[in-house]
């Protein structure tokens, strides 16, 4: 089923640190990852993600007051973090916000969709 | 550096990257407080056609801890956007630049602010104007009038200004990160067995004739503080990213995606730069000031501390024992971490609490001095650093002095410390820096010109 596990921000202000201070998604990681993400957003994908994230998504809310050209162009585009291992978490990006998402058999159908 | 490159991801990213916070109370204005956050290190003034700007895409705070809990109460947002009138040609400029909406200037910046608290966030002020940078006397001829053109009035009282200034840190980094060799006690140096100084030097500025990006703010006290009886104030900037990035997204343009998250951040100088351990500084970076406790022990048993002694055989032996007896440096505790209670020196105070966290820390109601020193408080200039900090302050020689055990009698009265703690420095004064320090906002001197720099 899926799930969520990510903590909100604090509204306002760039994304708080969970737990003990670090975001689940390293800033690396997710520059490695972006490209595999979009090339696994296939319609087929997408449609998974529609259907997955008002079961149970949270969405990290934007950064209030802030605006500008990358985050208006932004707005269109979805990008979508397939975390390591099996465990079927994913971190959906468009715009300024992050929504987690624990959907093993969508995490599933996309690494297949790469092969 | 202060806080330049100081960490392995950062160094990669200039345009994000913090280099000098500064924070006091306004000399000609001492009911507002000024607040200085410089960004984009060792700017090279000719460094053109492609001339340094903000990032569009980092979003710049100066964050303000009112209650000592090292969390931000309120926070100054700066997000720029850049306008380019003709993208058909090379030239950042096509004739000499006379006025902010020069026609002949092809790419200009222009920024928003908001003042973001618990209770929300507002934008005090849009589409202000950054000057351009200082390209030469045929490009910016008044260039004096194009940065004070770029002085902006906000509603409620102050006044801000982002854009290029000179660089007014000053320190001697060739001599630093050649294993610690000051040059004026560079004969004294074990220099590894090679014996190759013999004789004292002067100090060499290094960020001499060298520019950054300020974001300037000055605000009325009465907006910073959460009460007039609670006039210590905690001071960090930050800049934040968002999560995602993708090269050549569409159009070979850049596309950015997610939320902000920070990837530096600078409350006092030097300490990510010297008290934060490599593996560690890019954490550090990511994270507020409230998480601070987790590299305390880096101060109360600082790593150059133990480096002093050794590097210089026979002239620190007092900290020498020191350093041996384990004992946490409960003073550098109090000038980095928490403030320093009242009770310590005479007729100051900039405690915050018990909470660990590195910020600069400001004590609103301390007048301006009207004969600074720059060695601050330890100079007996209780209106200079550690109490916030001001352009000219030498936080090098105090932060050395400091560590060198200088201030260690301020927490254990028989402690006396070496003869050498309160003469180390890297030799440098404000007269190093050949653009002056101004007396009104902003402050730091006129960004130097690409043409006659460096000479």
């Amino acid at each position: 089923m899926p799930g969520n596990d990510q903590p909100e921000s604090r509204p306002g202000r760039p994304d708080a640190p969970d737990g003990s201070g670090r975001s689940h998604v390293s800033r690396r990681s997710l520059l490695g990852a972006a490209g595999v993400s979009a090339a696994g957003l296939a319609a087929g994908a997408f449609g998974g993600l529609a259907a997955a994230a008002p079961a149970g998504a949270s969405t990290t809310p934007a950064a209030r007051g802030h605006g500008g050209a990358d985050l208006r162009d932004s707005d269109e585009h979805v990008v979508v973090h397939v975390h390591g291992g099996r465990g079927g978490d994913l971190d959906v990006f468009r715009g300024t916000s992050r929504t987690r998402v624990h959907d093993p058999e969508l995490a599933a159908r996309l690494r297949r969709t790469l092969r | 550096m202060s806080s330049h490159r100081e960490a392995p991801e950062i160094s990669k990213d200039p345009v994000a990257d913090s280099t000098d916070l500064y924070a006091f109370v306004s000399p000609d204005q001492p009911d507002t407080v000024t607040l200085i956050a410089n960004y984009i290190p060792l700017e090279e003034p000719p460094g053109g056609p492609n001339f340094y700007e903000f990032g569009d895409d980092v979003l710049y705070e100066i964050n303000i801890d009112t209650n000592g809990d090292g969390d931000a109460d309120i926070s100054y947002q700066f997000s720029f956007t850049t306008k380019v009138r003709n993208p058909d040609t090379f030239l950042y400029n096509t004739a000499p630049i006379l006025s902010l909406n020069s026609a002949s200037w092809n790419r200009r910046q222009f920024y928003t602010i908001t003042r973001v608290t618990d209770a929300g966030s507002e934008v005090i002020a849009s589409d202000l104007a950054c000057p351009p940078c200082n390209i030469g006397p045929l490009s910016t001829p008044h260039y004096d009038k194009l940065a004070a053109e770029a002085v902006h009035a906000l509603p409620g009282g102050g006044q801000v200004f982002a854009g290029q200034r000179a660089e007014g840190f000053y320190v001697d980094l060739g001599s630093i990160f050649d294993l610690g060799n000051l040059r004026p006690f560079e004969e004294l140096h074990n220099q590894f067995g090679m014996h190759v100084f013999t004789q004292p030097a002067p100090g060499v500025n290094d960020t001499n004739q060298k520019n950054v990006h300020s974001i300037a703010l000055q605000v009325p006290t009465s907006a910073l503080v959460a009460s007039s009886t609670t006039p210590v104030i905690g001071v960090w900037t930050a800049a934040s990213r968002q999560n995602v990035r993708l090269a050549g997204a569409a159009d070979a343009q850049r596309l950015d995606i997610g939320p902000w998250t920070q990837v530096s951040r600078l409350g006092n100088p030097l300490f990510n730069e010297v008290i934060v351990p490599m593996g560690s500084k890019d954490q550090w970076n990511a994270l507020p000031p409230s998480s601070d406790k987790n590299f305390a022990s880096h101060v109360a048993n600082p790593e150059l501390a133990a480096l002093l002694p050794i590097l210089y055989p026979n002239v620190f032996p007092s900290l020498a024992a020191l350093v041996a007896s384990g004992k946490p440096r409960a003073d550098l505790e109090a000038i980095l971490l928490t403030g320093i209670p009242s009770g310590i020196v005479p007729g100051f105070t900039n405690f915050t609490g018990t909470v660990q966290a590195d910020m600069l820390r400001l004590n609103t109601s301390i007048a301006p001095s009207s004969s600074p020193n720059i060695l601050g408080v330890i100079g007996g200039d209780l209106a200079g650093f550690p109490n916030g900090r001001r352009v000219f302050d030498d936080v090098v020689t105090i932060e050395l002095r400091a560590i060198a055990g200088l201030t260690y009698p301020l927490v254990d009265s028989s402690f006396t410390p070496d003869g050498a703690a309160s003469k180390v420095t890297d030799g440098l004064t404000p007269s190093s820096v050949k653009a002056p320090f101004l007396s009104t906002f902003p402050y730091l001197g006129v960004a130097y010109d690409g043409f006659h720099n460096p000479s």
